[in-house]
């Protein structure tokens, strides 16, 4: 019984050994130098002897190519000589019959705005509110004479731009139709907190009838509703400019190079000025446009400054349980992973003072 | 408060400004030529609102990081 688990404990230790080749030392040495030089050496490729002269190599054929290519695509674009072989083509494409392809036309798509750089789009921060509350102060005196804001109540207005006391005194200067009363008629009341923005037109058809045609759209969510959001209203508020010349804009309408089109009903209306500003700031053209621009971005997006909150909670406490889930799973796998099996086809019982049962 | 601008709009300045730098002086170039083709009735139909917009592009990149600088 002794033996038998002393033979196998041996018989262990000699397959290990005679799976590690024996080394003499100088060989190893040898062996190490080996691995060494082909580590650092590459192997004799066209690039060079070594990795040095490689990268050499290919950071001149990087700057040749550059140069190269650059000066090619410059004189092929720029050069005028080369501009027959381009109408060539597209005549012998013309006389082949094939149709000339227009896929894009710029102007009916309007002018791309840039990309203004708002402030309340860093993912850190807010809405600024001054600005919100100076924005109200221009869409009331400005924009409001022709465009509504639905979905807008003067709730939403407390504690964002005005205090509760200001936003009802506000709400309390409009007549709303409420009733029917005990008589079953419908009568006038100074608006409250829960009425929607008062609107300019009694609805789409007089808007339209007192704009010429063109309906003033609802401004709730203008600036979800438009390709470039607010980059795309603060450029079209300011855009107005005379035509490029070959371009003709019929009678009541403006041109405008941000409007799909070109040509918009609605005139410019915000010049230096219009709007007194109760906190003293400037009030030139630009800044009218930024403010009022802010505010209308609130309105489509009132959420921002919530979900901005929330989204840095959420990665903060995902981030902590994240680790503690990793730390967790670790540490309970940390005896699984750190047992050892050992096969012993002849040692059927490792315990010594036990009887084998078999064999 | 003092360096940012007064009640004059700065933004047309800017604009003029970016108009006339190395940058969109090509741009501002075709325009001009093309302006100068279309009213001088060279070409039948022909509209420079393509020139134009590859100016405001120019002009517009140049301005949009400069102005809200300016403003509050």
């Amino acid at each position: 019984m002794m033996n038998r688990a002393v033979f196998g404990l041996g018989a262990r230790a000699a397959a290990t050994a005679a799976r590690a080749p024996v080394l003499s030392p100088a060989q190893a040495l040898r062996a190490q130098q080996r691995f060494a030089s082909s580590s650092s050496q590459s192997s004799q490729s066209a690039f060079g002897k070594t990795k040095g002269e490689a990268a050499l190599w290919f950071a001149k054929a990087a700057a040749a190519s550059a140069v190269v290519g650059v000066s090619l695509s410059t004189f092929v674009l720029t050069d005028e000589r080369l501009e027959p072989l381009a109408q060539g083509a597209a005549s012998l494409m013309a006389a082949a019959g094939m149709p000339t392809a227009h896929a894009f036309s710029t102007g009916d798509n309007g002018l791309h705005p840039p990309h203004w750089p708002w402030d309340y789009n860093k993912p850190w921060a807010t809405f600024d509110h001054a600005a919100l509350r100076r924005g109200y102060q221009v869409y009331r005196e400005v924009c409001a004479a022709c465009h509504s804001m639905d979905y807008i109540y003067w709730r939403n207005l407390v504690g964002v731009s005005h205090t509760e006391e200001e936003v009802k005194a506000m709400a309390a200067e409009y007549e709303y139709q409420d009733g029917p009363d005990e008589n079953g008629d419908m009568f006038m009341r100074p608006g409250k907190l829960s009425d929607p923005m008062p609107r300019p037109y009694v609805n789409d058809n007089a808007a339209r009838k007192a704009n010429g045609g063109a309906l003033p759209p609802d401004l709730s969510c203008i600036v979800r509703a438009r390709h470039g959001d607010a980059d795309y209203i603060f450029s079209l508020l300011l855009g107005y400019c005379e035509p490029p010349a070959g371009v003709t804009v019929r009678e009541g309408l403006h041109y405008n190079p941000y409007f799909p089109g070109g040509a918009i009903g609605m005139a410019r209306s915000l010049y230096d000025e219009v709007v007194e500003y109760e906190d003293g700031t400037p009030n030139n053209a630009s800044q009218l446009a930024k403010d009022v621009t802010q505010f209308l971005a609130w309105a489509s997006y009132p959420e921002q400054d919530q979900r901005k909150k929330f989204g840095f909670k959420t990665i903060g406490i995902t981030a902590m349980i994240l680790t503690l889930a990793i730390w967790w799973k670790r540490f309970k796998w940390s005896h699984v992973k750190s047992k050892k099996f050992v096969f012993q086809p002849n040692a059927v019982c490792a315990r010594c003072d036990c009887e084998p049962m078999y064999l | 408060m003092s360096d940012k601008a007064g009640s004059e709009d700065p933004k047309p300045q800017l604009e003029e400004e970016c108009g006339d730098s190395h940058h969109c002086h090509s741009f501002k170039e075709r325009l001009e030529a093309c302006s100068a083709r279309v009213e001088g009735g060279e070409s039948e139909g022909e509209t420079c609102v393509e020139e134009f917009f590859d100016f405001m592009e120019c002009v517009n990149h140049c301005v949009a990081p400069k102005l809200f600088s300016k403003l509050h």
